[in-house]
């Protein structure tokens, strides 16, 4: 994953008095799945919008693989393709015929666009609601039929806009392993989401945006471990600890915190995982028995809020 | 790119408004019954009321008028799809059309004319009436009359388009459409030849520059050539330069303001 696949430069949104996007600067790999995390009104969409050469920027650039999305659109938009937030069809329209239109337009033949639908409306249950108008359909069956598009489509990058929103348990992770097979088939994927669950089960890494501004970069392990404290290690012990040894304890594994009471220990540390061994071997050289270990990881909601300030719900922006 | 790929593109971009043609199958059956009802008894009262006298005598005003209905309804059913432009706009159906791999010029292009022929279609059954009860038995005449209808239908669409486009809310474009409907019909020669309106300037000189003057005009020198002779708005190749040049005017403006919207953005 070292070729830059999308580049974002000092990117500007403004409409009107607002910034939508506020000098966002971002390199997505060729290959990974890339999660843009936000509350909604946080700037997502309209850098994906810009991405696809929808809106212009007002200052900066986007290269797609070297292609400016202001100076080489026609060639960006056959690289680039997006499944957006809110369903895009006409309510005349049916699922069947909107996806052929779709599949002609980005380059298959009849046959070849009719031989493809089938086997992507199928696999997302659709095919049973191919002949319905779209305005019959549930929310959730016309947002299969919107990220059916990028299936079919296949593009070098592909963009999801809240690609799980309004489905269900089942079909959200059926949906989460297509996006996957599709990356494993050559797409980069970019992700836009305010689904903790669907940033940490999809994203190798994850950008984390805030009133158009980016506000923490990493994969989803790094991004907890920047939060001090943030992995908790639980320790049930059978003796009383000495306090000299909890001292030991405390420096050893570099915990900003630990709460010991009632034969139970609980450290705040960074990388608990690695803590945990070290912890276990101070105990045991001095002949104490830990009876259980558990280690609680902070959560991307713990994360967003530790750099943004404001959990998911409240950051969303009226 | 090579052209083969951009002619696709533009087919398939023209499909776009043709493939809602088989869903307004009720509306497209009111309008029809409209239009029989003002052609058969409307159109035969009036005809009986007014008498007008051309350069070579008294106007034949039944043909006259059925030719002006024909274009009044054309002219309305390309200016409806301004309103589903904005319709578009408002669902983010723009948005999607200017994020595939299309180029921003055939889009522009392929909106005007797949709503120019999709309007032309649904005037086709009018157009037949006309044709039959004119009594227009050349191939080559009725094939005018239908690549000058397509030429004007696609010129309104992509003005509607551009209409549309600056003013992106469906209930002012409503009320202007309305407007437009109303001046630009009657301030043509749709009802009224040109030397009957020359007594009052300022009606007589909107009727000369406006373009449905122009295809109404046209379709009479085509259907009826020796009843129009010297009453239409302008000479007939002057009036083939204006439906053309109209045409491309209106073309490039909506491709103008097509990429003007993405450059303003949409807020929405």
């Amino acid at each position: 994953m070292s070729n830059v696949a999308v580049k974002i430069i000092n990117l500007v949104k403004k409409f009107g008095n607002v910034t939508a996007v506020n000098n966002l600067n971002l390199d997505i790999y060729e290959g990974e799945i890339f999660g843009l995390l936000g509350p909604n009104g946080s700037g997502k969409t309209t850098t994906l919008l810009i991405i696809t050469t929808v809106y212009k920027p007002t200052s900066g650039d986007v290269e797609i693989y070297g292609y400016s999305v202001t100076r080489h659109g026609d060639i960006v938009r056959r690289l680039v393709g997006i499944a957006f937030q809110e369903p895009k069809a006409l309510w005349v329209d049916n699922p069947y015929e909107l996806l052929l239109w779709h599949a002609m337009v980005v380059g298959y033949s009849v046959i070849g666009a009719r031989r493809v639908i089938r086997d992507i409306m199928e696999e997302l249950d659709l095919w049973e609601h191919r002949g319905k108008f779209i305005s019959e359909l549930s929310g959730g069956t016309r947002k299969k039929v919107e990220i059916a598009k990028l299936f079919i489509q296949k593009p070098k990058i592909a963009i999801f806009d809240e690609p799980t929103a309004q489905l269900d348990v089942t079909t959200k992770h059926r949906v989460w392993d297509k996006i996957k097979a599709l990356r494993d088939e050559g797409s980069t994927i970019i992700v836009a989401t305010n689904d903790m669950l669907e940033a940490e089960r999809l994203a190798d890494r994850i950008a984390i945006i805030h009133k158009g501004t980016l506000k923490a970069l990493g994969t989803p392990s790094e991004l907890k471990d920047r939060i001090p404290g943030g992995d908790i290690i639980e320790l049930r012990v059978d003796n009383r600890i000495p306090d000299g040894i909890v001292k030991s304890l405390i420096e050893a594994i570099e915990a900003r915190k630990l709460d010991y009471s009632d034969g139970v220990i609980r450290a705040y540390v960074n990388r608990g995982e690695e803590k945990i061994a070290i912890a276990i071997d101070i105990l045991s050289r001095n002949n104490i028995k830990v009876r259980s270990v558990s280690l609680k990881e902070p959560t991307l909601d713990d994360v967003f809020f530790y750099f943004t300030g404001a959990r998911l719900e409240e950051g969303r922006i009226q | 790119m090579d052209i083969r790929e951009d002619i696709r593109a533009l087919l398939l971009v023209i499909l776009w408004d043709i493939r809602k043609l088989g869903r307004y199958k009720f509306f497209l059956a009111m309008r029809f019954a409209w239009f029989l009802l003002q052609v058969l008894v409307f159109g035969l009262l009036v005809a009986k009321m007014v008498s007008i006298r051309g350069p070579l005598g008294v106007i034949d005003y039944y043909k006259f008028y059925i030719i002006g209905a024909y274009v009044a309804v054309l002219f309305s059913m390309s200016m409806l799809r301004g309103h589903e432009i904005v319709e578009e706009l408002e669902d983010g159906l723009i948005d999607y059309q200017l994020s595939l791999p299309i180029k921003r010029r055939i889009l522009a292009i392929g909106r005007a004319l797949g709503g120019g022929i999709a309007s032309f279609i649904y005037s086709i059954p009018m157009m037949i009436v006309i044709v039959l009860i004119l009594g227009v038995n050349s191939i080559s005449a009725v094939l005018a009359i239908a690549l000058f209808s397509l030429i004007f239908a696609s010129s309104l669409v992509g003005l509607a388009m551009s209409i549309a486009l600056i003013i992106r809310s469906s209930d002012r474009l409503d009320i202007l459409m309305g407007i437009s409907d109303s001046l630009l019909v009657r301030l043509s020669t749709v009802f009224y030849p040109i030397i009957a309106l020359s007594s009052i300037a300022i009606y007589y000189y909107i009727a000369k520059i406006n373009p449905v003057s122009y295809l109404t005009d046209m379709i009479r020198y085509i259907a009826t050539p020796e009843d129009v002779s010297g009453i239409t708005v302008s000479d007939p190749h002057i009036m083939v330069v204006f439906l053309v040049g109209f045409a491309i005017a209106s073309m490039l403006s909506a491709l103008l303001l097509l990429d003007k919207r993405i450059e303003g953005g949409y807020s929405r």
